[in-house]
């Protein structure tokens, strides 16, 4: 149920990588390959990113980056997936499971070994996943006491900042009390940043 | 609405755990666990199980009970099978201190400042002795509490063995005592808060049971938690839910179903099913800092909106229900606006608040939750007490043993902790906007609370909870503890080390790291020698032998001829331009110098002129610990000796830096590279900037190290060790040049090694000017080289050594005498102040023999190599005749104890593979080297409890097989 390494840590940041098989053929009745499946369900998200349209990996709001990657090694085809997040991977799977179940199913489903129950049964897609954990050797995190949403929090005070600035020097001129009471309303308005 | 029942096994559940006790009292006893036979024998003695009660026993008494928790360190000292030890989680594998990072205890939070020995792995295990009154009282007096500790204190009495006062097997490394407060009817804590109402609404087959559960819909009934949640071996609510939409129906909450066909998996089962995980904590209270901040008088609603309930325990977000109301959920807008998002109690169980949709139930909390069964520790100070009682509060100390049962540490305790208290993710917030009352204010100078968006914030404050220590625990059924009762099994700390030994790949595996691929205990004794072929990629083939037997090792260090030692003069001529008086070939010349220089290194009263030597930095050292309670054994001890002997021994005292110390290569080297030229601009010229501290001092020992990597270590020959030993060894031949040709002026002065050097190359052998500068240099070097870091590890090894034995320098070297019962006399009598000169020399007597056990266990050089160049006939101690190739490396395996067969007793002429003055190593250093040794446990054994620090920085590191870091602590 459970391995000795976590995966490597930089400060609050983690990392994860697995490298899965696909499955070979098709299913039952199915025309459309494992192979194909899972390229379409990349590409959809792929594309509803590039559109703007969220994804349900937005639900788990501590992941960094994510990536897909499909790879021929001349006999079998692979899944390549790693992803930086903050947090520990054991919470970072358990949101998998608790948040996002049905869109793991459909990407990992298509792949050898993958737990019939799915990714709602925790214990054994975590047993899945440290089957197919690559051990990272050495991991960079360029901040690593900083989590994304802070950076998303900081951004958006920027912009209020910004947008402050913006509106003082529009009406220009006036008088310092008034500035100063402008002031207190942005402080009231923005201090959770 | 009809609840699943669940059948959850009461009667094997340890008391206090699924459901409270109305314990008033406690004592805590954390154990170190010495002997693990005698300790399992207790745990299955009768007296011990009356009262390790359950669940359902509990319910029919009053008096006292106890609960048994085991850290994983505790399970390690038991013996528990490895196999069985690696299907425990991460986090409890870790334990408390090694995730202090993670969690947020940095700062003055953080383990290496924790009290006595929380956070060690010498906290094995903790019982807790609890006292359940007959009768209540709406406040216990100090008598009252008194009594309840002494009943406590006749059970403890009736358990342990009445010499050591812990169990048999064990010793009490610690004890906290705990009462509960009460004022007015109501369990307060010390900041005047009623406490203990939330608790989580669990399916323990109890119903009607207000709050504190889960949602799952916002404007559904409050449902029971997953006992899984918080007892192993049950479904937690993933794999309820799970389970849900497998069947889409509800079913039963009870024990996960197991594929009992793999023993393994049955085993795990059965040792956990029905304990839990527990959490400890001490947190210590500044109750005068909190009050003044933002208690009393006018400030008293800013406590109360930092905690999030009244004094009295009403919810600020539903006031009218009163004061132990609990079905509050912050759903509605109301009650957002009245309960402060920032608050504790809001944060530590956000209930509602992480809903998204308008719909949601409580989903993102519900894997979140802990059972608390926390209790204060300390007097409590009434609300209404006058300022000057404020300033006798600093006193003594109050707070509150933390303790909290969860079935998965990382995703419940931790999870609040690092993402709900210590961070301000969940609120979407950039500053760190922390727990305000139980945060880590470290990240956070200004000290905000901010209660609502619309109101300003407030500064200034302060921590006011401190942690002082802590671990994780895990607490068995009854049934578990039984079964780790029986799996006990006694190991030998030297055989720990003895790992699987693999296969040697003559294309990728490395010849130094035997380790791996040889049983030392296999060179000992059948035909005592190892032959490998290393190969590379080209088909080249060259042999390796490895011996250990100390007749072999005799003898191959005196056979020059055969085995030389090349390697170190190609060295050394590449580094210096000259040869030293080990590199040189055995002539008539070098024996005479040899013999000179002996004598110089150990004059006529020896020991009085070492002394001297190190007297101050003893007592830097002795003062230091004294001050800080802590100290690096590497930085602090090891390093600091050998560095006076080269300066008030050899005379190296003062290369003449003038201004800024400043190595250029030292700089190079911090930031990983050997030629300063090369450093990218902004590094060069601002090192200080990215990190880069040095002395005098420091730059002295980096490029004496630098020279001693290249020339001792460097058996692999990397190229990057080559270029930086090249440029330090420019860099201090240099400054040696000038100090010497400058000490040359002056009048000799002092007896130092320097001036006798100087005085025996111009009359002995008519050296004059630079010839007489550079043939002084040359000894110095090798001196210097020999036996700094060589003596610098002795130390470190052998004081780390002797504390793998036991909790503390003491008890680890009268476990390393055994059953040397005069050796034991002697100590003790020096320990206890006799410091007379026989004692003295005694007791140097007996350290000698510990040094060189420990050097056994853990050598300064585990690998001495040789070269036999033109190959030639070797007959071994166990008269195999060897033909050895031409080109063969022969290496001396010092390190001989992996195996079982470390002989406490060796015969003396065999001691000095350990330390030796054949082998390259500590040249002539040997008696300086330790004598170091000797002055560095003498030091330590003036303190009480010298022992590593709690957490990541009291592990022994090493960096280029070079100790690194270790921070020992001492006091309580």
């Amino acid at each position: 149920m459970f391995s000795a390494q976590d995966a490597r840590f930089s400060g609050g940041v983690n990392e994860l990588t697995i490298i899965t098989t696909v499955k070979p053929g098709r299913p039952p009745g199915a025309v459309f390959t494992y192979l194909q499946q899972l390229q379409t369900v990349l590409d959809s998200v792929r594309d509803r990113e590039t559109s703007g349209v969220p994804t349900p990996i937005r639900l788990v709001s501590t992941i960094h980056f994510a990536r897909w990657i499909l790879w021929n090694d001349g006999d079998t085809n692979k899944l390549i997936f790693t992803s930086n997040y903050d947090g520990s991977m054991w919470q970072y799977l358990r949101d998998f499971s608790s948040l996002i179940a049905e869109d793991m199913d459909r990407v990992w489903g298509n792949c050898v070994g993958y737990p019939e129950g799915g990714c709602r049964d925790f214990d054994a897609f975590w047993d899945y996943v440290k089957q197919h954990q690559v051990e990272t050797d050495c991991f960079f995190a360029a901040l690593p006491g900083e989590s994304l949403r802070q950076r998303e929090a900081l951004i958006e005070f920027k912009r209020a900042f910004d947008r402050f600035v913006a509106q003082q020097l529009a009406v220009g001129g006036q008088d310092t009390d008034n500035f100063y009471r402008q002031f207190c309303l942005f402080l009231k308005q923005n201090q959770f940043y | 609405m009809d609840i699943p029942k669940c059948e959850i096994q009461l009667n094997d559940i340890q008391g206090h755990v699924i459901r409270g006790a109305k314990v008033a009292a406690s004592k805590f006893y954390f154990l170190v666990i010495t002997e693990p036979k005698a300790f399992a024998d207790f745990l299955k003695s009768e007296g011990f199980l009356k009262y390790l009660a359950s669940e359902q026993k509990i319910r029919e008494r009053s008096g006292a009970f106890l609960n048994i928790a085991f850290s994983f360190s505790g399970l390690e000292a038991l013996g528990l099978p490895g196999k069985l030890l690696g299907q425990f989680p991460p986090a409890f594998r870790e334990g408390m201190a090694n995730r202090s990072e993670f969690i947020g205890d940095f700062g003055s939070d953080g383990p290496t400042n924790w009290q006595g020995y929380f956070g060690t792995a010498y906290i094995h295990a903790m019982i807790a002795v609890h006292w359940i009154p007959d009768s209540r009282s709406d406040c216990w007096s100090e008598e009252q509490c008194q009594q309840h500790w002494h009943a406590i204190d006749d059970v403890w009495r009736f358990l342990v063995d009445p010499i050591s006062g812990a169990p048999a097997g064990s010793h009490c490394l610690a004890m906290e005592q705990a009462h509960v407060i009460r004022e007015g009817g109501k369990i307060k804590e010390h900041f005047g808060f009623t406490d203990g109402i939330s608790q989580p609404y669990v399916n323990d087959g109890v119903t009607c049971r207000s709050g504190g559960g889960k949602k799952t819909e916002r404007n559904g009934e409050w449902q029971p938690l997953a006992a899984g949640e918080f007892l192993l071996g049950y479904c937690d609510e993933l794999q309820l839910n799970h389970k849900r939409t497998a069947n889409n129906e509800i079913v039963p909450d009870t024990l996960i179903p197991r594929d009992m066909e793999n023993p393994l998996d049955a085993a795990f089962f059965e040792l956990t099913l029905n304990g839990s995980y527990m959490v400890y904590r001490k947190l210590e209270q500044d109750v005068a800092g909190f009050r003044k901040a933002c208690g009393d008088g006018e400030h008293g609603s800013l406590a109360e909106k930092m905690v999030g309930r009244r004094y009295d325990g009403t919810p600020l977000s539903f006031p009218e229900y009163g004061d132990k109301y609990n079905e509050f959920d912050y759903g509605d807008e109301e009650q957002k606006s009245r309960c402060p998002f920032t608050s504790h109690v809001r944060r530590a169980n956000p209930r509602l608040s992480l809903a998204e949709g308008p719909e949601d139930g409580t989903q993102l909390v519900d894997q979140h939750r802990i059972i608390r069964r926390g209790i204060s520790y300390g007097n409590y100070i009434p609300m209404n007490s006058n300022t000057d009682s404020h300033q006798n509060m600093n006193e003594s100390s109050r707070g509150i043993h933390f303790i909290c049962y969860n079935a998965r540490i990382d995703s419940q305790f931790e999870f609040i902790q690092k993402h709900w208290l210590n961070s301000s993710d969940f609120m979407a917030s950039a500053s760190p906007v922390v727990d305000p009352i139980c945060g880590n204010r470290h990240q956070d100078p200004l000290g905000m609370f901010a209660a609502r968006a619309d109101e300003e914030p407030v500064f200034g404050l302060q921590q006011y909870v401190h942690v002082k220590g802590g671990e994780y625990f895990f607490t068995p059924g009854l049934h578990g503890v039984a079964l780790i009762a029986r799996l006990t099994n006694a190991i030998d700390p030297l055989l720990r080390d003895r790992n699987n030994i693999e296969l040697f790949d003559s294309l990728n595996s490395d010849p130094l790291q035997i380790e791996k691929h040889i049983d030392p205990a296999q060179l000992l004794t059948g035909k005592g020698y190892v032959k490998f072929e290393i190969e590379d990629d080209r088909g080249h083939s060259r042999p390796y032998y490895y011996f250990a037997k100390p007749e072999d090792l005799d003898a191959i260090l005196n056979a020059p001829d055969l085995f030389t030692n090349d390697h170190y003069r190609s060295s050394i001529m590449a580094l210096t331009g000259r040869d030293m008086l080990l590199s040189r070939p055995v002539t008539k010349e070098r024996e005479a110098l040899k013999k000179h220089l002996g004598v110089l290194m150990n004059p006529a009263g020896f020991s009085d002129l070492m002394q001297a030597t190190l007297e101050s930095e003893l007592t830097e050292i002795s003062r230091q610990l004294q001050e800080n309670q802590s100290i690096d054994l590497v930085e602090g001890i090891a390093r600091r000796l050998p560095l006076a002997v080269i300066k008030n021994f050899f005379g190296v005292d003062n290369l003449g830096f003038s201004g800024e110390p400043y190595s250029p290569t030292e700089v190079a080297f911090h930031f990983g590279c050997t030629d300063f030229a090369r450093l990218p601009s902004r590094w060069k010229h601002n090192p200080k900037a990215f990190g880069f501290v040095s002395d005098q001092d420091k730059t002295l020992l980096f490029w004496i190290r630098a020279l001693f990597l290249e020339v001792f270590s460097n058996q692999y020959k990397i190229k990057f060790i080559q270029e930086l030993a090249a440029n330090a060894s420019r860099e201090l031949i240099q400054k040696m040049d000038q100090f010497i040709a400058g000490k040359m002026q002056e009048a000799a002065t002092s007896p130092s090694l320097l001036t006798q050097l100087l005085a025996l190359f111009q009359t002995e052998y008519g050296y004059q000017g630079e010839a007489l500068v550079k043939a002084v240099r040359q000894s110095l070097l090798e001196f210097m080289v020999g036996s700094t870091d060589t003596a610098a590890k002795g130390i470190a090894e052998v004081i780390r050594t002797i504390l793998t034995f036991g909790i503390d320098m003491q008890s680890g070297l009268f476990n390393l005498l055994k059953d040397d019962e005069p050796s034991k006399y002697v100590l003790k009598k020096w320990l206890e102040g006799d410091d007379s000169p026989e004692s003295q020399a005694m007791v140097d007597a007996v350290l000698n023999g510990i040094i060189i056990t420990c050097l056994r266990i853990n050598p300064v050089a585990p690998l001495i190599p040789r070269y036999c160049t033109h190959g030639g006939r070797f007959v071994t101690s166990g008269h195999e005749v060897l033909d050895i190739e031409p080109g063969a490396v022969v290496i001396l395996v010092t390190k001989v104890t992996l195996g079982a067969s470390l002989m406490y007793k060796l015969p003396v002429e065999q001691e000095r593979f350990l330390f030796t003055e054949n082998s390259p190593h500590a040249c002539m250093g040997r008696q300086i080297a330790m004598f170091e040794i000797r002055a560095a446990i003498k030091v330590l054994l003036k303190f009480k409890a010298v022992r590593p620090a709690a957490g990541p920085s009291g592990q022994y590191r090493e960096k280029y097989r070079l100790p690194e870091r270790m921070i020992l602590r001492c006091g309580t």
